[in-house]
């Protein structure tokens, strides 16, 4: 296999790279797991007392399931004024991507939660419950969303490859669009694994909504916040802004009521739920 | 029905008409002023103590007993002259910790981020929980009348996004507190789903006091 040497600045360039963070990159898996064994190799010689460069197997991409020279790519984009490319283009010479194997695509189970209105840079509600999760579990691709990106995530799914495992957590508005989102993807026959609403709020209620939501679920869990006085400012806002309620429940694989108020996001995923278990657990599938 | 009475009824009208005009004028004023004024801040933090923990042992972390794990981390103490706790209940506020190797001017800068918190804990709970609200605790205080709080800082930060978007900062470092001789700084931040943000004063923390604290704890 051939290998090529890097450092740490090569590695953060890479990050950069639409190919790392762009969804729906055909090489972002890939690409992902390359990165991500360069930082173990970069760490793991660094504690061993090593260098600040290390020797890793060099990135190809593959495409239609062949080989390809990776310096190619780079040089056309290059080019065309698009992303500057990793730093000398030492990640894959020519002469080593010929020999290279492919990397092996994610196949982790994959975790996405979606926040409502002004969560990514405000209440960061869903957000810090997210950055928890990507830092406890780390067997799982996990991927954060808001409640306006709704084209973004069902790109996302669409892209997570069949068989993979793929759960939805949401609240509030974002309940709402991860609900949309499913409901949209069931009829085109692509089903998510589990989709867990929490206290969703959003407009596009009604039987034959909710009906469409069950179908691009295995199993959906929907928690309704009964909890706190109207005059809550976070449950004023979502009776503002028109909660589901109860209307999931004939509907829902699994429909909580509990006495929390509308904002308690993290309490709600720990509540029993179907058996006992966490809502969160359903979603582990433990 | 009489002339007079027709008046008392009309006037009753004309009141509670005026009553809610003069209500509702006064409640936009209000939203007005909030809006353009923002909500408070919380200023003068603190720095108080570094020590090595294992979250396993702390209850405050875990929803579930039966879920906590061994993790080492560096519990990060502050104080604050204000209640962090009824700041959360009277504004609605969420608050988070935020920290990163300290850019110039010792601020926390976005795109050298490391892994802490992102919760903020009393000795009992997440002080911005629901379970916390619930509580009926009184809280203490330090000799100063300062209140205490803390958060769990990761003793390795791995490189990656901080955020799924792409945006040109938001990126955590690679960063070993063991290995990397840093000063840290941290904020606290966070917001209302009205839409208000806050965002304390920076603290820094001096890395000599990072690696008295790992060397205590034989690291």
């Amino acid at each position: 296999m051939a290998t090529v040497r890097i450092t740490e600045e090569d590695l953060r360039s890479a990050m950069r790279d639409p190919r790392y963070w762009q969804f729906g990159h055909p090489e972002r898996a890939a690409f992902n797991a390359w990165v991500t064994d360069g930082w173990r190799a970069l760490v793991d010689a660094r504690e061993g007392g090593g260098s600040a460069a290390v020797h890793v197997r060099a990135y190809q991409r593959v495409r239609n399931g062949r080989p390809e020279h990776v310096s190619d790519y780079i040089q056309t984009r290059h080019r065309r004024g698009h992303q500057e490319p990793p730093r000398g283009g030492r990640m894959a010479p020519d002469s080593e991507a010929r020999t290279n194997t492919e990397a092996a695509p994610s196949v982790r189970p994959v975790v996405v939660f979606v926040g409502g209105a002004g969560d990514r840079s405000i209440g960061q509600i869903v957000r810090r419950s997210w950055l928890a999760f990507r830092r406890d579990h780390p067997a799982y691709e996990t991927q954060y969303f808001t409640h306006d990106e709704g084209d973004e995530l069902r790109r996302f799914v669409e892209a997570v490859p069949p068989g993979t495992p793929v759960n939805i957590l949401g609240h509030s508005w974002g309940a709402d669009t991860a609900a949309q989102v499913v409901a949209a993807l069931g009829t085109t026959g692509r089903t998510v694994d589990r989709l867990v609403t929490i206290d969703p709020v959003g407009r596009g209620t009604g039987r034959s909504f909710f009906s469409r939501v069950r179908a691009g679920a295995r199993h959906w869990v929907n928690v309704n916040a009964t909890g706190g006085s109207f005059f809550h400012l976070p449950n004023m806002i979502a009776g503002l802004g028109r909660k589901y309620g109860d209307g999931p429940r004939e509907y829902a694989h699994t429909y909580i009521d509990t006495p929390h108020s509308h904002e308690a996001f993290e309490e709600m995923l720990n509540i029993p739920g179907q058996g006992g278990r966490r809502v969160l657990d359903l979603v582990l599938d433990r | 029905m009489t002339a007079a009475l027709r008046d008392m009824i009309s006037a009753a009208r004309w009141l509670r008409i005026s009553v809610l005009l003069v209500g509702a004028l006064l409640l936009s004023a209000c939203t007005l002023m909030y809006l353009v004024t923002g909500g408070p801040n919380l200023h003068d933090i603190r720095l108080e103590s570094l020590e090595v923990v294992d979250v396993r042992d702390r209850r405050e972390y875990w929803h579930d007993r039966e879920e906590a794990k061994s993790r080492i981390v560096l519990m990060v103490t502050f104080s604050s002259p204000d209640s962090l706790v009824e700041f959360h209940r009277l504004f609605g506020y969420t608050i988070g910790a935020e920290g990163s190797l300290c850019a110039d001017s010792d601020q926390v800068s976005r795109n050298q981020l490391i892994a802490l918190g992102p919760y903020v804990y009393d000795g009992a709970a997440r002080v911005d929980s629901y379970e916390r609200r619930q509580m009926n605790l009184r809280e203490q205080k330090d000799e100063g009348g300062r209140h205490q709080y803390h958060f769990f800082l990761e003793l390795r930060t791995r490189a990656e996004p901080a955020d799924s978007r792409p945006t040109p900062d938001g990126y955590f470092v690679e960063h070993d507190l063991r290995r990397d001789p840093h000063d840290l700084c941290f904020h606290l931040r966070g917001g209302s789903m009205a839409g208000h943000r806050h965002r304390s004063s920076t603290v820094v923390i001096p890395y000599p006091a990072i690696r008295a604290a790992l060397d205590r704890a034989g690291l």
